[in-house]
Order: C-alpha cells, then sequence, then structure tokens
C-alpha cells in the first residue's frame, strides 16, 4: 500500500470517530459560592434512554464517590421512581429520596435536573478534588420496577411451555428485569480562573 | 484349561448386555444431538427475538394513534370554534350539548360518558386543557378516556412484553430455556438408561439361574425342574425345559418297568412251562389210580374219590394260573384300528352291568370325541380288569362306579378314569399294585395271579400312554391316559 493510501485510511477512520462529548461535570459559580455539578443527561446509554422511556416504572439510584487513602469516599447518593406516560408525554414522579412529597415532572430535562444530577457544594470536598490526578467515580443503576407486569410476562412466558416443560420451566426461570448500570471515570474539569475560586478561598 | 462344566456365564458375554450397550449409546447418542438442536434452536431465537423492524412498527403505530388521537380533538375544536365564531348569547348547559352534538363529540367519546360542569377559568376559549378536559366557554366538559387511547395501552403492554423479553432473553429466557430442556433430556435418558440396567441386571441374572439349573439336572438331578418364576422367553425356555425333563424321566420309569414287566414275562413263560408239562401225566395217574381200584372198602373209596376230586380241582386251577402266566408272557403287540372311545367303554360298561348288578355304573363323556387309533381287544381288556377291580374291592356293598371320558387338549390325549367309592387302597401298596404276582385276593372262587394291573398298565404303555392311580378311603380313581395319536412321541 502506498504512502498515501495510509493517509487516505488515517483521515477516513478519524473522520468516523464520533464527536467528543461534552463533560458531565462543571464549575459554577452563585453569589461567590462555587459549586461542581454533575449531570449525565447526555452520558445516559441507550438501553437506559430506552428503560426511562418504555413506560415502566423506572428506578434509578445516582452515586458520586471520590477516592480516598482509606477508600472511596461517598459525595452524593440520590434516587428516584419515576413513570414516563407515554400518552401524556410526560414523567411521573413516584418516589425520590430527598423530598417527602414527589414532584410533578413535565420533561426530561425536570426528570434529570432531579434525578440524573448532583451538586457538589463543600469548600473541604472541593479543595480535595483539585488535589493532582483527582478523579471522581459516578454510578449510575437504571432498572426497571414494574414487578407486577414483569411477573404477567414471566407467567405469560411459562404458560407458552407445554408439559413437562412448564413446570420445570418456570422453576428455572428467574426474576425478569430491565437493568442498566453506568460507571464513569470523571476527570474534573480545569476551573475558570475567576476570583472566589475554592483553592484560592479556604 | 477348564472343563466346559465349570463354564459359567459372564454378564458381558450375554448379547442383551451388549444390545443395551448400543441402545444405551443410541439414548445418550440422541441426548447429546437432541442438546445440540436443542441450544442451536435457542440460538437461532436469539437473533430473532428483536426485531428491528417489529419494534419500529410497534413505536409508530403508537405515534399514529396518539397522532390520530389529537387530530380527532383538534377537529373538534375546530368545528366548536366555527359554530360559535359569533356567539349571540352565553352558553347554557342545554345549548352545549347542543353544539357538542352538532361538532360531532361522538367521534371521540359516547355523549352519555361527558360530564359537564362550570369552568374556573375567567378566560371564554375553545381549548383542550388535557387530553381529558376540553374548555367550552364557560364551560369545563371532562371526556373519558377514549377508545383510541385503550388501543394505545394495550399497543404499549405489548412492546413493553416485548421489550422486557428481549432485555432478559440472553441472559434469563434462554439459559432457562437451556437448562430446562438439559435436565428433561437429562431426566429421560438417564430413567430409560436406568430400565436397560435393570432389565440387563434381571436378564442376566435369570440366564445364569437358568444355566445353574440346567448344569445341576444335567449332573445327575434328574428331579431338578426350574422355576416357574422365568419371565418372557426365558419362561418359555424353563417351561420347554421342565416338560423335556419330565418326559425323559417318564420314559426312563416307562423303560423301566417294561424291562421288569419283561422279566416277569420271561418267569411266567417258564413257570407255565415248567407247570403246565406234568399236569396231564398227574391227571391221567391220578384217574388210572382211582378207576383201577377194585376193593370193597367203602372207607378207601371215599378217601379215594375225595382225593381224585382234590386233585384234579387243584391241576385245574394250576391250569388256570398256567393260562395267565401264558397269557401275561404272551401280551400282543398292539393291532391299532381307528375306535370310537365312547363306543367301546359303553359296550364295556354294558358288560359289566350284567357281571355285578348289584353295583351301579354310569359314564360320564363329552358330545363329540375325535377319534383314536388303538387295539380295541386290549384297551377293552384294561377297561374290563379296572372295572372288574372296582366291582370286586366293593364285594360286601353296593357301589357306585363311575367312568369318566376326558379330553386333556394340553397333553393331546383321552383320560379314561375308573373311579368307585370302596375302602381304597393302603398308601404303602399304591407304588406296589403295578407289580406283577401282587394281589390282595388270596381267597375265594377266583384268587387273583397279581397279573391284571401289570397287565393293564403294559398294554397302556404299549399305547405310548400311562395308568395311573390316586386312593384315599371312599374314593379311589385309575386314569388311563391314551394319546391321540400313539405314534407320536407324548408330549
Amino acid at each position: 500500500m502506498n504512502t498515501f493510501g495510509v493517509w487516505l485510511f488515517a483521515v477516513f477512520a478519524l473522520s468516523m470517530q464520533a464527536p467528543a462529548s461534552a463533560s458531565p461535570l462543571s464549575w459554577h459559580e452563585d453569589k461567590g459560592q462555587w459549586s461542581l455539578e454533575l449531570n449525565l443527561s447526555d452520558t445516559l446509554t441507550a438501553q437506559q434512554k430506552k428503560l426511562l422511556f418504555s413506560g415502566f416504572s423506572t428506578f434509578s439510584h445516582l452515586e458520586v464517590r471520590m477516592p480516598e487513602a482509606s477508600g472511596m469516599r461517598l459525595l452524593f447518593v440520590s434516587e428516584c421512581s419515576i413513570q414516563y406516560d407515554l400518552w401524556e408525554e410526560k414523567f411521573d414522579l413516584l418516589y425520590f429520596l430527598e423530598a417527602q412529597h414527589p414532584e410533578k415532572l413535565r420533561s426530561f430535562k425536570d426528570y434529570s435536573d432531579l434525578c440524573l444530577a448532583a451538586a457538589l457544594r463543600n469548600a473541604d470536598t472541593l479543595r480535595a478534588l483539585q488535589s493532582p490526578g483527582q478523579h471522581l467515580e459516578v454510578h449510575l443503576d437504571i432498572a426497571q420496577v414494574s414487578s407486577e407486569f414483569a411477573k404477567n410476562v414471566r407467567e405469560w412466558l411459562i404458560q407458552q411451555q407445554s408439559g413437562m416443560m412448564r413446570g420445570l420451566f418456570a422453576h428455572m426461570l428467574g426474576e425478569l428485569k430491565m437493568k442498566e448500570s453506568l460507571t464513569l471515570d470523571l476527570s474534573l474539569p480545569a476551573l475558570p480562573a475567576q476570583r472566589g475560586a475554592p483553592h484560592a478561598k479556604p | 484349561m477348564p472343563s466346559p462344566k465349570n463354564k459359567t456365564l459372564s454378564w458381558y458375554q450375554t448379547t442383551v448386555f451388549r444390545t443395551a450397550v448400543v441402545a444405551l449409546c443410541i439414548v445418550w447418542g440422541g441426548y447429546i444431538a437432541s442438546l445440540i438442536s436443542v441450544r442451536q434452536a435457542i440460538q437461532s431465537f436469539s437473533t430473532m427475538v428483536y426485531d428491528e423492524e417489529l419494534a419500529k412498527a410497534l413505536t409508530d403505530s403508537l405515534e399514529l394513534l396518539k397522532e390520530l388521537d389529537t387530530a380527532k380533538r383538534q377537529t373538534l375544536t375546530f368545528k366548536l370554534q366555527t359554530l360559535r365564531r359569533e356567539p349571540s348569547a352565553p352558553l347554557q348547559v342545554e345549548s352545549l350539548k347542543q353544539l357538542l352534538e352538532d361538532a360531532g363529540i361522538e367521534d371521540i367519546a359516547p355523549y352519555p360518558t361527558l360530564a359537564i360542569e362550570a369552568s374556573a377559568s375567567k378566560r371564554r376559549t375553545i381549548a383542550w386543557l388535557s387530553r381529558t378536559e376540553l374548555q367550552v366557554e364557560n364551560f369545563l366538559v371532562k371526556v373519558p378516556t377514549s377508545d383510541i387511547r385503550e388501543h394505545f395501552e394495550h399497543l404499549q403492554s405489548v412492546r413493553q412484553r416485548y421489550e422486557l423479553i428481549q432485555a432478559n432473553w440472553d441472559k434469563v429466557i434462554a439459559p432457562s430455556l437451556l437448562r430446562s430442556h438439559r435436565l428433561i433430556l437429562l431426566g429421560s435418558s438417564g430413567f430409560l438408561g436406568l430400565i436397560l440396567l435393570f432389565l440387563v441386571r434381571r436378564y442376566i441374572r435369570d440366564a445364569q439361574q437358568l444355566l445353574n439349573g440346567l448344569r445341576t439336572w444335567s449332573q445327575g438331578e434328574a428331579a431338578y425342574r426350574l422355576p416357574r418364576t422365568f419371565m418372557g422367553e426365558l419362561g418359555t425356555f424353563a417351561e420347554h425345559f421342565n416338560r423335556m425333563a419330565e418326559d425323559v424321566a417318564w420314559n426312563r420309569k416307562r423303560g423301566e418297568y417294561l424291562e421288569k414287566i419283561a422279566s416277569w414275562q420271561t418267569m411266567g413263560r417258564k413257570l407255565a412251562h415248567e407247570i403246565k408239562n406234568p399236569l396231564t401225566p398227574i391227571q391221567m395217574l391220578v384217574s388210572q389210580l382211582h378207576s383201577r381200584y377194585q376193593g370193597e372198602d367203602p372207607a378207601y373209596q371215599t378217601l379215594l374219590d375225595e382225593a381224585t376230586r382234590i386233585i384234579n380241582e387243584e391241576i385245574q386251577a394250576l391250569r388256570r394260573m398256567v393260562d395267565h402266566f401264558s397269557q401275561f408272557a404272551k401280551l400282543p403287540e398292539p393291532q391299532r384300528e381307528r375306535t370310537d372311545v365312547n363306543i367301546l367303554c359303553q359296550s364295556v360298561l354294558d358288560l359289566e352291568r350284567i357281571a355285578y348288578p348289584q353295583h351301579s355304573f354310569n359314564l360320564k363323556t363329552p358330545t363329540a370325541l375325535p377319534a383314536v387309533y388303538l387295539d380295541q381287544q386290549l384297551i377293552r381288556q384294561v377297561l374290563i380288569n379296572l372295572l372288574k377291580n372296582a366291582a370286586e374291592a366293593n364285594e360286601t356293598r353296593a357301589a357306585h362306579i363311575h367312568m369318566t371320558i376326558e379330553l386333556d387338549e394340553a397333553n393331546q390325549s383321552y383320560q379314561i378314569s375308573v373311579e368307585d367309592d370302596g375302602p381304597g387302597i393302603a398308601p404303602e401298596d399304591q407304588d406296589r399294585i403295578w407289580d406283577a404276582y401282587v394281589t390282595s385276593k388270596h381267597t375265594g372262587p377266583n384268587p387273583g395271579m397279581g397279573l391284571g394291573l401289570a397287565i393293564s398298565r403294559k398294554i397302556a404303555l404299549d399305547h405310548r400312554g400311562d395308568l395311573r392311580v390316586s386312593s384315599r378311603p371312599g374314593q379311589t380313581k385309575f386314569t388311563l391316559q391314551l394319546p391321540f395319536d400313539p405314534f407320536t412321541p407324548k408330549a
């Protein structure tokens, strides 16, 4: 293969690569108070998105951890149960870890702001995060929790079998569940060079 | 080199074991092949379980249903707005009903299912607040869930089921299917294998037992018989073996008896010859002695007359005995001819009824009897002898003597039995009665020579049949067995 061919192939290969997605982490300043905000709405896998819009009752569990000498330190945790109404095209919040009363969500943005986002405001934590080589481990589980529906489908599958196979299959068949986990190891973005940044303000 | 007598049947040498091994190989081959095919079938389903086109069609259908519902609602609001373009007066409930009817609300929901109430909103518009709430100026019309919504929910449920199965197929459903099939195949193969093993073990055990039995019999235990517990072909084999052993025993017994009879016949022939020869000279001399005496001594004359009478009587008895011996010694070979046993028995009974009027004789016989080849004179002699014995065993009382003819299909023979209700034969005598010169009738006008039953049994054996006895007090039964075809060996 001649040199031109190799270059042509390299250019083509590079052009076919997906554009790098924006980091879900970003710094924000509000009234001189810095916070590190995380939003996973653009980082969800296709299966997770499909699961959220499937119409099933869906449970999400978000954890943000930071590695320390003694192990992983839990910085943030959030849990939600929602159901997307395909007819009305809106989310119903069934359960939210931090709220006593479920809120009404109108759009995916409302949902992601509530359930797929985290904000770290503790100055000590933020300072610790800026040490060289520091990173965050983000874990997001999204699982279907419509147990009644899953049970019905399971029963339907069992009924499709015949004779001796039915009993055996019922015994063998485990729980039907849709679940997708996402674990991200995120490097912190550079802090905008502004006054009042946490490293400058102990 | 081991003697063939000590050779044992090894389990691995049996054909049934080899057949079972082949069958097991086939069963397990089938198991593996079935498992492979099931695995392939499940794998092929894995690619079919999520059909992109079907998923897209379901999603499109959901969208279409929503669009259809939206279009209907928009059409309704458009019609309502057109009808109320120039409102003359505020709407009343009745006029609202008419308005909704004119606008075609029935396309969305049946009219009676609507609920109308006053609107809390200040705005007097005609618009959908939600998919179930329609504001018409100062009224709020609550429209229940439409048919389209129900279709939508049903289709959504189908799609969710489809997605749930697709998501769980590779990790949950397919492995469960495979495990279930594997277990069923394993269970059925194992069950078949166990049955085969059980059958083979039982067969080999029976074959070994059979072989041991044959060895025992061949080593001289002629009375040994195989048990009746064998099943199938081994059972048939054991049954045939037992029959063969019975035949061998019977033939041996028959041969021994015939040899004994032959020696008795030789002895009888010699005895008859030795006795018969001097009888005539003795009788002539005695006659001369009697006729030549011319004396006048009346006492001597009386003694001479008495002596001559006694000697003549004894000579007659000896002659009769000699005749019996001669007859026994010269028993002829059977001259077989086609005979109706029924008629033969009936004629014998008629004779005996005349000879022994004090006894009752009766005959029990089947209606149809096949003819048999036998020597009529000899068999008649046997039957007369048996009836005569039965009658003479009951001299002091009136006896009931039954003659019965039966067909023994299994042994292809007749059974002619003579049964009386006399005192019976002592058990210790039952084996001896077949011997010649053994009799219980030592006195009377016709003392027995002890040859009747020996002759009768000889005749029966010469016909390839047999004569047996069973006796107890009050019942004695002699059974004459005659085969249908005397030239065929006894079954």
